[in-house]
């Protein structure tokens, strides 16, 4: 019972434990989860960067099919000769757009531009193709524009401009000849569009949107991750006007949102730089948050690092202490008792062998041997042995309010109960002197499983018969208790004197012969203390048959006898009573 | 147009004298008109000037772009940021007296600047502006509250009358590289553009004495120039307007 108790408060601890464990886990696997998606953020914004850089540099490097190619290059000379867009042949501007067009259907389509126009010194388009809106306008014009100036003045570089939407420009040079100024400049655009963001996330893995004058321009995000996340970043842009880090260096904080999502901003290189359009990089930080979390968002690489021989090896391990605690605590008791048991039905054995049990089973086997011996009393049997308890012999000795009472053998009334038939003996063979006169409250039963000091005399009895060691006379002063006041309790406890009496129970020879000894004195009270405890028995449904009065007053001499020289009383009174539905004894000594 | 005198034509000879006539007096009635001349000249040394919104746009910390390279097989001593002169040089022809408001000045928006980006006209001259981008525009001028920002759109036009002599700066909200400069001047008589070769021609409406001055990024670039118009066509080509004789210190940082 212990041991299996200790290993439940140990399994209880260590799951706790594992719990505590799994908790701090949890919060540092999200803290870490956090400041990773920080760090992983700012890569990501760094190298969409990079991706911006790299992708104008490539187109910067496709615009030179058109910057090369001889018609271009004849018809922007042609048209920079021109002192207004008016002066500009129509033939030059169609011939000069058919070439422009042969050539942007070369360039693959990865590498490719939405739009591209052609720009005069002046700075006037001469043609384009892919920007439609334009058509109508023969004096739209570029030329102001650093970024086309720059090509107009031997530069190539790239822009990010904000027309009706967003585009990413680059732009280079268009020489006729060589050692002069620019003939013009051939201006190459990519739509920031969703297209675009998609070909960015893509390329750099990053969930990717751009937005520009407040609002969300193009999204584009890696396989898994949730679009609708980057619509909040329309409602955080307001708080970019409050972040230092984005106005000077270009580059925000990490901005976290309610559901795990983190987003960076940064603003876009060129002329958009001042418009505060940008782009915005965002993670979902991978949080647990709860136990279950834990099981949810494991794959199959964290599965197979779990060391699942130890995770068996722990169970198992588990499982046999606690089956081998059961094994000793219970089961082994339970077959020592079936085998008794089994004996005792087979006739191999009259009663259980106490000694031989443990736990709650040396107790079962009291009260089974307690039971036997009773069993053939009831049937009237004089000749029965008679398996005396403290009870018996005193009757209600529990209650520490009088003196106890005992009980007469052989009387076939049914027997006490275990726990007040061990109560008494504790106090009177092995108990110190303070558990001896410790007060009782009336009818409060002893704690069972406490060792009482009758137990083993009742152990040793090889039949169950009570045989308690005879003890020296002398030693009962100092195991007796102490007086009471007249009056009051008592606080008795039985001596071994007692039990001496109890022993002459035991014996019918003795008990024949302690009936006859003529030199007993009989109290004149207890004639009708016989008659009154016969009545009582009777109105309590108990057998009288056997029960004599010279037995009857055999047992109370012995016990009178006894108090007498205990308590140093000339008298002691006895008196009938009922205890629990049943006869039962009183003696109170009287020191008159 | 006189045909040669003498002769006997009779009825043909009093007509001739009618129509001789009729000529007189109408060259008398318009003779305004007939006093417009005109002033030729050119400017040198616009090379060494340098937008100043290119400038400003090639400065690193402006993060205006993610690379910038020369090409090198243009001429290194062309790859300045000189002004496209035939929209940002402005040549006025300054009279002695201050002169009325004449007709609207239309400029047109378009390209990431204003056509012409430095003009000089009279106070109470109508500006139109002329969206002629298919996007919209949100103009304003810098320090002065007469001409808040205000949209326009595709084609559309803005007018806005300068009342006051000043210097006037315009910009555009959804175009930062767009800066336009206008010099109301009292005594402004005529203004012109000059073409890409530097060529300039000045029509002022009374003979006088005139200065021709250059006008870039809204300040006066060079000496100003006195003619004297009389009743012909005046041509100081021969003594070009110099806007500039050394590079800017810019041009260390290409």
């Amino acid at each position: 019972m212990i041991a299996s108790r200790f290993w439940f408060g140990l399994l209880g601890l260590a799951l706790s434990g594992a719990t505590l464990v799994l908790y701090l886990a949890i919060s540092m696997h999200d803290r870490l989860g956090v400041r990773m998606v920080s760090e992983g953020l700012s890569a990501d914004s760094r190298v969409v960067s990079w991706y911006l850089k790299n992708s104008a540099r490539e187109g910067a490097a496709q615009l030179i099919r058109f910057a090369a190619n001889d018609v271009v290059a004849r018809s922007l000379a042609t048209a920079s000769r021109a002192n207004d867009a008016s002066e500009i042949d129509s033939g030059t501007r169609r011939q000069l757009k058919a070439a422009l067009t042969k050539i942007a259907g070369e360039i693959p389509k990865s590498e490719g531009f939405d739009a591209v126009f052609a720009v005069a010194q002046s700075g006037e388009v001469v043609a384009h193709i892919g920007f439609e809106q334009a058509s109508n306008l023969p004096d739209f014009e570029l030329g102001g524009y650093p970024v086309v100036a720059d090509a107009l003045h031997g530069y190539v570089r790239d822009d990010t401009l904000l027309f009706d939407r967003l585009y990413r420009v680059v732009a280079r040079p268009v020489e006729f000849e060589i050692g002069q100024l620019p003939a013009g400049a051939i201006v190459g655009a990519r739509l920031v569009d969703d297209q675009f963001a998609a070909e960015v996330s893509e390329r750099t893995g990053a969930a990717v949107a751009f937005f520009a004058n407040g609002r969300r321009e193009a999204t584009g995000v890696p396989g898994g991750f949730s679009r609708a996340g980057l619509d909040q970043i329309v409602t955080d842009l307001p708080t970019l006007e409050q972040d230092a880090n984005y106005k000077e260096k270009g580059r925000s904080d990490v901005h976290d949102f309610a559901d795990g999502l983190s987003i960076v901003y940064a603003r876009l290189p060129g002329e958009a730089w001042q418009l505060g359009a940008g782009y915005a990089v965002a993670r979902q930080a991978p949080r647990l948050q709860t136990m279950l979390g834990v099981l949810k968002q494991a794959d199959t690489k964290d599965k197979e690092a779990v060391n699942r021989l130890l995770l068996v090896a722990l169970a198992l391990g588990t499982t046999a202490i606690g089956l081998l605690i059961s094994f000793w605590e219970y089961t082994s008791p339970l077959n020592s008792f079936r085998r008794q048991v089994k004996a005792l039905s087979g006739g191999g054995a009259s009663h259980l062998s106490v000694e031989k049990l443990r736990g709650p089973f040396r107790q079962l086997a009291l009260d089974v041997n307690l039971a036997l011996d009773r069993a053939p009393r009831a049937a009237g049997g004089d000749d029965a042995p008679i398996s005396v308890g403290f009870e018996q012999m005193f009757g209600d000795a529990a209650p520490s309010s009088s003196m106890s009472a005992f009980g007469v053998p052989g009387s076939g009334a049914p027997p006490p109960s275990v726990n007040d038939a061990y109560a008494p003996p504790t106090s009177a063979l092995g108990a110190t002197a303070s558990q001896a006169n410790a007060p009782v409250s009336p009818g409060t039963p002893p704690r069972r499983g406490q060792r009482s000091a009758v137990q083993p005399a009742l152990d040793m009895a090889p039949h169950g018969y009570a045989a308690p060691p005879a003890m020296p006379a002398a030693h009962v002063p100092e195991m007796a208790s102490p007086p009471a006041m007249p009056g009051s309790d008592f606080g008795y406890s039985p001596a071994p004197a007692e039990l001496r009496a109890m022993e002459t129970f035991t014996s019918p020879g003795a008990r024949d012969g302690a009936a006859l000894n003529g030199t007993d004195v009989v109290d004149p009270e207890w004639t009708q203390v016989y008659h009154d405890f016969v009545r009582i028995k009777q109105d309590c449904g108990e057998a009288v048959e056997g029960f004599t009065f010279e037995r009857f007053s055999h047992t109370l001499r012995k016990n009178r006898d006894t108090l007498m020289q205990q308590h140093g009383v000339h008298h002691v009174q006895f008196s009938a009573y009922v205890k629990q539905g049943r006869a039962a004894l009183k003696a109170k000594p009287v020191r008159e | 147009m006189t045909p040669p005198s003498g002769g006997g034509y009779g009825p043909f000879r009093r007509r001739r004298w009618a129509l001789a006539l009729s000529a007189g007096l109408l060259w008398l009635c318009s003779g305004s008109t007939v006093e417009a001349a005109g002033i030729r000249g050119r400017i040198a040394g616009y090379e060494h000037l340098r937008n100043p919104a290119w400038v400003a746009a090639k400065a690193p910390e402006r993060h205006g772009y993610s690379f910038r390279e020369p090409v090198t097989t243009v001429p290194a001593g062309l790859r300045k940021l000189f002004p496209s002169i035939s929209k940002e040089i402005c040549l006025v022809a300054l009279a002695t007296e201050v002169k009325g408001a004449p007709k609207p000045v239309s400029v047109r928006v378009s390209g990431g600047r204003t056509t012409p980006v430095t003009l000089v006209v009279t106070p109470g001259t109508e500006i139109r502006f002329r969206n002629a981008d298919p996007f919209e525009h949100r103009l304003y001028g810098v320090g002065f509250s007469t001409f808040p920002p205000s949209a326009t759109g595709k084609g559309a036009t803005r007018r806005w009358t300068p009342q006051e002599p000043g210097r006037y700066e315009i910009r555009d909200e959804l175009s930062p590289s767009l800066v336009m400069w206008v010099i109301a001047e009292p005594t402004a008589a005529a203004t012109a553009f000059p073409t890409t070769d530097g060529r300039f021609s000045l029509t002022v409406d009374e003979p006088g004495q005139y200065s021709v001055q250059a006008y870039f990024a809204g300040e006066p670039v060079g000496r100003p120039m006195p003619v004297v118009v009389e009743r012909r066509d005046v041509d100081i080509s021969g003594r070009p307007l110099v806007l500039a004789t050394k590079p800017p210190v810019e041009d260390n940082n290409p």
